[in-house]
């Protein structure tokens, strides 16, 4: 059986950018300042972590004015969607998986549970 | 920088669920569209005050109308009967429907630019908008309103089902809510969208008056079509105000701004 954690894609294995996909998969777009504002991010933390998805081609963004004032746009691109699924596919079977241990893998119920990438 | 790593799964995915759900309130806005639809059908209940029940064409103390070709399938055609729900139904209807769904794109604009969360409303809007163009232009070769017995041919049967009450838009609008909730992802508004076209089949196809009259209220002459207008209008009126206070009941919970 394929282990839960090989199914983790590098780019969306990360809190911030899982954070930014799933945001953007629950509407058309989402201006900038909301992903800040949610994620509590600073400005440039959050565009950094937004050029990587964009490299990735995960998100499409998009710059503009309205009223004046400059807008960036992100919206998540098909390939941003399967990737969301799989690592969110991939998280649920960690979970599900330390919370139903096999007799061999029992986790005591007090340990602090980790992703299984963990050094 | 902080990774999944950093923290374990179940945390990951349960920030995933709270950042979805904001996401989703401050995204919904079908309490508009329902409070604008249920405005616009109250605002049509004088058009249904049937004041010219009477006379009959030829004079008859009393005569049955046909159910077929009803008023919304020719607005501007001189029937040979106006029997009270005229052409002015018809007229008011091709106007409010597009109305409504104009000011509900309009509204998810302005929504869009002012939360910076922008959701899909196009696709129920131009179905809905769809959905009117083939109900009036389907009833251009009936030429207005009809005496029994008379052709209705060219006409698809599914329409002629619908035909008699002047009510066929509350289906346009049934319909456009329920695109809405797959765009919105809300199945409690399908619900809400399938118990509202089920309404709007009931006031199409009954006399809604009959259930009034068995509570005890009587009615007074020519109101007798009020009931299959007011109910579904408060229906929507009341859904909208819902949905309004439960998002931002979640809004308001999460420390948001609707």
């Amino acid at each position: 059986m394929t282990e839960p954690s090989n199914s983790l894609d590098e780019v969306v294995h990360q809190r911030t950018r899982l954070g930014i996909l799933t945001i953007t998969h629950e509407a058309q777009r989402v201006e900038f300042g909301f992903l800040q504002e949610t994620l509590e991010l600073t400005a440039g933390n959050l565009s950094r972590h937004l050029q990587v998805l964009e490299a990735a081609g995960l998100v499409s963004i998009e710059k503009g004015y309205e009223a004046r004032r400059a807008k960036t746009w992100v919206a998540i691109t098909r390939r941003g969607v399967k990737a969301l699924q799989n690592e969110i596919g991939a998280l649920k079977q960690i979970v599900a998986r330390v919370e139903k241990p096999s007799r061999t893998q029992a986790v005591p119920r007090n340990r602090t549970l980790r992703l299984a990438t963990d050094p | 920088m902080e990774s999944v790593e950093g923290g374990a799964a179940g945390d990951v995915l349960r920030d995933a669920k709270t950042w979805r759900a904001r996401t989703r309130a401050v995204r919904h806005g079908c309490w508009f569209p329902l409070v604008m639809f249920g405005l616009l059908t109250l605002a049509a209940t004088p058009l249904f005050w049937a004041k010219d029940l009477t006379p009959c064409p030829n004079g008859e103390v009393t005569c049955t109308f046909s159910a077929s070709g009803g008023p919304l399938g020719n607005p501007f055609a001189q029937g040979p009967l106006d029997w009270g729900l005229g052409r002015w139904i018809s007229l008011y209807w091709v106007l409010a429907v597009p109305l409504g769904y104009f000011a509900t794109v309009f509204y998810y604009r302005h929504r869009a630019r002012r939360t910076g969360v922008a959701g899909r409303v196009w696709p129920a809007a131009i179905v809905g908008l769809a959905l009117l163009v083939v109900m009036v232009g389907s009833f251009e070769s009936h030429g207005g309103l009809h005496l029994p017995g008379h052709p209705t041919w060219g006409i698809p049967v599914p329409i002629i089902l619908f035909q008699g009450r002047g009510l066929d838009p509350l289906l346009v609008i049934g319909i456009g809510v329920g695109i809405l909730a797959g765009l919105e992802r809300s199945w409690v508004l399908a619900v809400f969208a399938a118990m509202f076209i089920a309404l709007a089949l009931l006031a199409n196809l009954y006399d809604l008056q009959n259930q009034v009259y068995r509570l005890g209220w009587h009615l007074p002459a020519g109101a007798g079509y009020l009931p299959n207008v007011v109910v579904p209008g408060l229906f929507l009126l009341i859904g909208g105000a819902g949905f309004w206070w439960a998002d931002r009941r979640v809004l308001h919970g999460m420390g948001g701004n609707p």
